[in-house]
């Protein structure tokens, strides 16, 4: 078991770099470089060389890259090329909001998923279950930012109820601004992985209601409520802890277009912000942190995984 | 140079200095961009005051103002690169030398007095006494002396640089007084450097704050000198930031307690909030969205007249568009108003020109203007055919920015027998093609500046900066630098209009719209003071 | 791009092996044919639309001379848009763009994918690992941001989208065939036709790959879908094809800054998006159930 998670910890750290080097590579391969939009349009060649020594962008590709490695094993992740932002405090401060609206999103999703799943189960192949598993499908067939616009215009707009964009602390601004300011974003992106959610605790319980242990529970005349209730449902959330790893990168990128809607600046927008005005530290911490929580959180899984269920076993 | 020995460039000094005033010596001394400042609607120019009210303004209070950017990188005033931030968030942040009225005349600000020698190289400002930094520390000349020296260091790669070019020595012989010598006239210093909102360059700035913040810090959550004072504990350069009434202004409190400044990249999403009472003010309304809040009576909506032109410019460096015949066939195939209509919902003003609605002592309206790219499709479809264009399939480069208006273009255009092809593309890419002249069609004008030889010189002199389709016609040269030193206002009105009229004659550009500057808010926010371009808050207080 | 995926865990994690039972707990069961069916009936209409769509469209959807705003109406049944143009012809002319789209990225993502797979599977060793370690990476980056990024370095547009979304998904189709492969590989029919002298390619493309069809149809059937998606999402992110292609994603985003004053623009493509991608789902979900695949990334 050890030396199966030191083995896959020396996988993540590979995939993670990987990604890091070839993001560095790649970003500097694009043609163009920054400086012509922080200039303005009336720049001199001479200002921009100035300011292109500044940046350290004058240098061979090779030695900014071992410059950056460097300075990356010493925590220091740069600063924002078009800004005076340093990347970690933008990181820092997107971190909490995107990863607020992805835990409120799973948190909605697995309201929603278990009891329509566990219905859906328990009356399997009746209208109901064809009607649950339609609307499932429908939930993930809806783009998010469209299900988000029609959100504000309901809750905010017409209702009055929810505010319609922005993030609010937790720590500053108490635990109901925060959730209220994150409902509508969580609901945009969680409705579709509710779906997912559902299909999987549905196919979970199924399964538990048909294996050996739950029939030998009937046969000792265990009342059917408490059959699916504690047997069933805890077996069948097995499977929904398993996919939680996959979960994440799901929200991570379900945030990246929801973030734009609700004008939150988390991790996502902040990537897709700085690819378009090619900001390559920026791009760089944060495809780093990306990759890092994504390879993470599913190795963790992974490693839970065993715990959980102990008729699987490493090697 | 014998030109100068006539101006008398004293009229420059003030407490105060009327926009006719500098009209005239900005026109004398063939300046551009500092006429630009004093070009707005005629009148008595007056001290800044509140719009009025029947009831007396109240203290107290928080402002949440939607602001249309995704993001503001900097604050550090040398390092701002957009007028947007700079008028409206800048200068409520800052005080400077001087500052605009309503009419751009210049007023006091920081300095109370100001005189400029005859030669027009010496300027001398007289500051208030006792300023303060929102930090506490005095501000004196010196503080000045630093600025100029932190903006022209080549190492800190500020865009403001070039507008200190001319500085040959800054003195501070005491405390309270600045002199600045510069090596030729330059009639544009007072607005483009020392201004409130323009003026980044010389903008007072604390040496010992930034030396104990660092630049970068510094640029998060600057310590300035104006009305408000950033709180950096809630700066997020993608989110906002709030400012908090600064006691120690030298003009007294301001009235507002605070500023929460909210960022809102998406036009839509701004709209939403203003309707859906999550912002108070917006810093300009959306076009798109114009007409949804004009009809909310609980909303105030003020428009100005625009300073910019906006056209389509063809790439002279690619046939067929070296072709002239081409470019009016183009030109003469826009129907102006209907572009505006369906493109901005009717909200701008045709253009025939690069004269803008704003400058009243040349601007004509369309009617009242021979128009050689009048919209004419028989005309147009006559010249397309006899330069080959039917079939045609050029690429009409922009941002998301102007879907609305290239989409309606690329409709138009396929009249004339073109096959437009939308290359959109984020601002970034954007910039560097149009720079690189990888284009054949773009949405392109003078945006930012109020004079009109800003919008024309740079773009049509054939030496001018901004003139990357390689426009080259003495005719309009010629032009341009006499319109530039005519001292005589109608004089100048003559030959701009006679240059609008050749310019539109080459097709350098076929010209499309004035945009107009429109800001909204809740009726409840009162004493909004309509400078254009430039938002100073302190007069800005909520009847609740 | 509404992330409507999902991958086994087991799947896509080095350690693939254990979980298997696991899948086959989730993956075995059977749906009614009731979804497939109704899937199947959306597509096939939705396929009709996109060829038939320009005689159905009742104008040009460049005409551009209508009302502002017009809501659906007898002459407009979908209403106009914000340009004055016809909505039910724009939208008629964007279903074969988005199918093109959708059906561009499957191919695209499936050759490259299925290739890769079956080669990584067949031959195994340092090639295995090199190309596994590779769709490790792809995997690494959440889809839209790894699509962002590549439309960003190679421009916007049609051409470009669609390479850029296949490449997001193509690491799905390489470990669904590559599971396969190594399974196979190991049968007896392919033993026999290595010993009677086979060479490597004829074994990989007459006795493996067609016994991996069907995980590769199904899983084609749902990426579809996803290409759809993505166009729209990275149209909404201001990185989508050309304002000159009509395309669903295209119409539904010039219409969500007017959502409150004309529904009609925005609504009308969403929905068209969204039962196109449930019409494909339900299908890909049917045949998954009948094909008794398992371990395929799912769409819903």
């Amino acid at each position: 078991m050890t030396q199966y998670i030191v083995r896959r910890l020396i996988h993540s750290v590979i995939i993670v770099w990987g990604c890091a080097t070839i993001v560095f590579f790649l970003l500097r391969a694009i043609p163009g470089d920054p400086i012509i939009q922080l200039l303005g349009p009336e720049y001199t060649p001479e200002a921009a060389d100035a300011l292109r020594a500044k940046l350290g962008l004058d240098e061979n590709v090779v030695v900014q890259y071992f410059r950056w490695m460097g300075n990356l094993l010493r925590g220091d992740l740069g600063s924002s090329i078009t800004g005076a932002e340093s990347v970690r405090d933008a990181i820092l401060s997107g971190l909490p909001k995107t990863m607020s609206i992805a835990a409120v999103a799973f948190i909605i999703a697995t309201a929603i998923a278990i009891p329509t799943g566990v219905l859906a189960a328990l009356h399997r192949n009746s209208f109901l279950d064809f009607a649950v598993s339609v609307v499932a499908f429908v939930g993930v067939s809806m783009p998010s930012f469209w299900f988000g616009i029609i959100l504000i215009l309901l809750f905010s707009v017409q209702l009055d109820w929810l505010p319609s964009l922005g993030y609010a602390s937790f720590s500053e601004d108490g635990a109901w601004e925060w959730f209220s300011h994150l409902i509508l974003p969580s609901l945009a992106i969680g409705a579709g992985y509710a779906a997912i959610l559902m299909r999987f605790v549905r196919a979970g319980l199924l399964e538990a209601l048909s294996s050996d242990y739950i029939r030998t529970a009937r046969a000792k005349g265990v009342s059917e409520r408490r059959v699916v209730i504690a047997h069933g449902l805890r077996n069948s959330l097995i499977p929904v802890v398993t996919v939680a790893g996959i979960q994440v990168a799901l929200l991570l990128s379900g945030t990246v277009v929801i973030e734009t809607v609700f004008s939150i600046r988390g991790i996502g927008r902040l990537l897709v912000g700085a690819i378009f005005d090619k900001d390559y530290p920026m791009v760089q911490g944060a495809i780093l942190v990306v990759a890092v929580i994504f390879v993470g959180a599913n190795l963790l899984v992974d490693i839970a995984y065993t715990l959980i269920d102990p008729r699987i076993k490493y090697d | 140079m014998s030109k100068h020995d006539t101006i008398d460039w004293s009229v420059l000094s003030g407490p105060r200095v009327s926009r006719r005033t500098l009209l005239q010596v900005a026109v004398a001394s063939g300046s551009a961009a500092y006429a630009s400042q004093l070009t707005g609607a005629a009148g008595a120019p007056a001290r800044p005051r509140p719009l009025a009210s029947l009831q007396d303004p109240v203290q107290g209070g928080t402002l949440r103002w939607g602001f249309g950017l995704g993001q503001i990188p900097t604050l550090d005033p040398a390092q701002v690169n957009l007028g947007i931030v700079a008028g409206e968030l800048l200068s409520n942040i800052f005080s400077r030398l001087v500052q605009f009225d309503e009419e751009l005349g210049i007023v006091a600000d920081l300095a109370d007095e100001w005189t400029v020698s005859e030669d027009g190289l010496i300027y001398t400002f007289n500051l208030r006494p006792g300023l303060t930094f929102h930090n506490g520390d005095t501000l004196t000349a010196n503080d000045f002396i630093y600025t100029y020296e932190r903006t022209i260091n080549p190492d800190f790669a500020s865009p403001q640089a070039n507008k200190l070019a001319l500085v040959t020595d800054i003195q501070a012989p005491d405390e309270t007084t600045l002199v600045i010598t510069q090596s030729a006239p330059n009639a544009p210093f007072l607005a483009v450097a020392c201004s409130r909102g323009p003026g980044r360059a010389l903008t007072p700035i604390s040496q010992r704050a930034v030396e104990e913040m660092g630049d970068e810090q510094f640029g998060l959550a600057p310590i300035g000198c104006g009305p408000f004072m950033i709180d950096p504990a809630t700066v997020e350069v993608g989110g906002g930031f709030e400012m908090n009434a600064f006691e120690g202004w030298y003009g007294g409190r301001p009235l507002l307690d605070k500023v929460i400044v909210q960022l809102v990249a998406e036009p839509s999403t701004l709209v939403s909030a203003l309707e859906a009472g999550d912002v108070d003010m917006v810093d300009i309304v959306p076009l798109i969205g114009y007409d949804q809040l004009a009809g909310n009576d609980e909303l105030t909506l003020v428009e100005a007249a625009g300073t910019n032109w906006i056209g389509l410019a063809m790439n002279q460096a690619r046939p067929p568009w070296d072709n002239v015949d081409a470019r009016m066939a183009v030109a003469k195939a826009i129907d102006r108003q209907d572009l505006i209509d369906t493109a901005f919902f009717g909200r701008s003003t045709p253009s025939v020109g690069f004269l803008a609605p704003a400058f009243g002592w040349v601007y004509r309206p369309p009617e009242e203007v021979e128009d050689p790219q009048a919209f004419n499709l028989d005309e147009a479809r006559a010249l397309a055919q006899a330069a080959g264009l039917d079939g045609l399939q050029p690429g009409l480069i922009g941002t998301p920015a102007d879907q609305r208006v290239t989409e309606t273009i690329r409709s138009q255009l396929s009249e004339i027998g073109l096959d437009v092809q939308l290359d959109q593309m984020q601002t970034n890419a954007y910039v560097e093609r149009r720079t690189a002249g990888d284009f054949d069609l773009t949405v392109l004008g003078s945006v930012v500046d109020a004079d009109p030889d800003d919008g024309c010189w740079n773009y049509f002199h054939s030496t001018g900066p901004s003139n990357s389709y390689a426009y080259n016609n003495p005719e309009a040269d010629r032009l341009s630098d006499a319109q530039r030193q005519s001292s005589d206002e109608a004089e100048r009105a003559t030959l701009l209009q006679e240059l609008q009229t050749l310019i539109s004659t080459d097709v350098v550009y076929a010209f499309l719209y004035h945009s107009p500057d429109v800001t909204g808010f809740y009726t409840y926010v009162q004493g909004y003071k309509a400078i254009p371009e430039q938002r100073y808050l302190e007069t800005v207080w909520l009847d609740q | 791009m509404t992330d409507a995926s999902i991958a086994v865990a087991g799947e896509l994690s080095a350690g693939a092996a254990p979980t298997r039972s696991g899948q086959r707990r989730f993956w075995r069961r059977l749906r009614g044919e009731r979804k497939a069916l109704v899937g199947l009936i959306l597509v096939a209409l939705l396929t009709l639309v996109a060829i038939f769509g320009p005689l159905l469209a009742p104008y040009d959807p460049e005409a551009d001379d209508f009302e502002l705003f017009s809501p659906p109406s007898l002459d407009h049944p979908f209403g106009t848009d914000s340009f004055g143009r016809d909505i039910l012809s724009r939208m008629a002319a964007g279903t074969q763009v988005s199918f093109t789209v959708g059906i561009s990225v499957a191919v695209l993502s499936m050759v490259v994918g299925v290739t890769l797979g079956l080669i990584a599977g067949y031959f195994g060793g340092w090639l295995d690992s090199l190309i596994m370690r590779f769709m490790d990476l792809l995997w690494a980056f959440p889809e839209i941001i790894l699509a962002v990024g590549m439309v960003a370095v190679f421009g916007a547009g049609i051409r470009n989208i669609i390479i850029a979304v296949a490449i997001a998904y193509l690491d799905d189709f390489a470990r669904v065939v590559r599971a396969e492969v190594l399974r196979l590989r190991e049968e007896e029919y392919t033993l026999a036709a290595r010993s009677m002298g086979a060479s490597h390619s004829r074994v990989m493309l007459r006795h493996i790959l067609p016994n991996t069809l069907a995980p590769i149809i199904v899983q084609a059937t749902f990426a579809v879908g996803l290409g759809i998606l993505a166009e729209s999402g990275l149209t909404f992110l201001g990185l989508g094809v050309s304002p000159s292609t009509p395309t669903w994603g295209l119409t539904l985003n010039e219409g969500r800054d007017f959502i409150r004053q004309a529904w009609w623009i925005s609504v009308f493509p969403g929905v068209a998006i969204m039962i196109t991608v449930l019409g494909l789902n339900l299908l890909g979900d049917g045949l998954r159930d009948t094909l008794d695949v398992r371990g395929v990334r799912d769409a819903a």
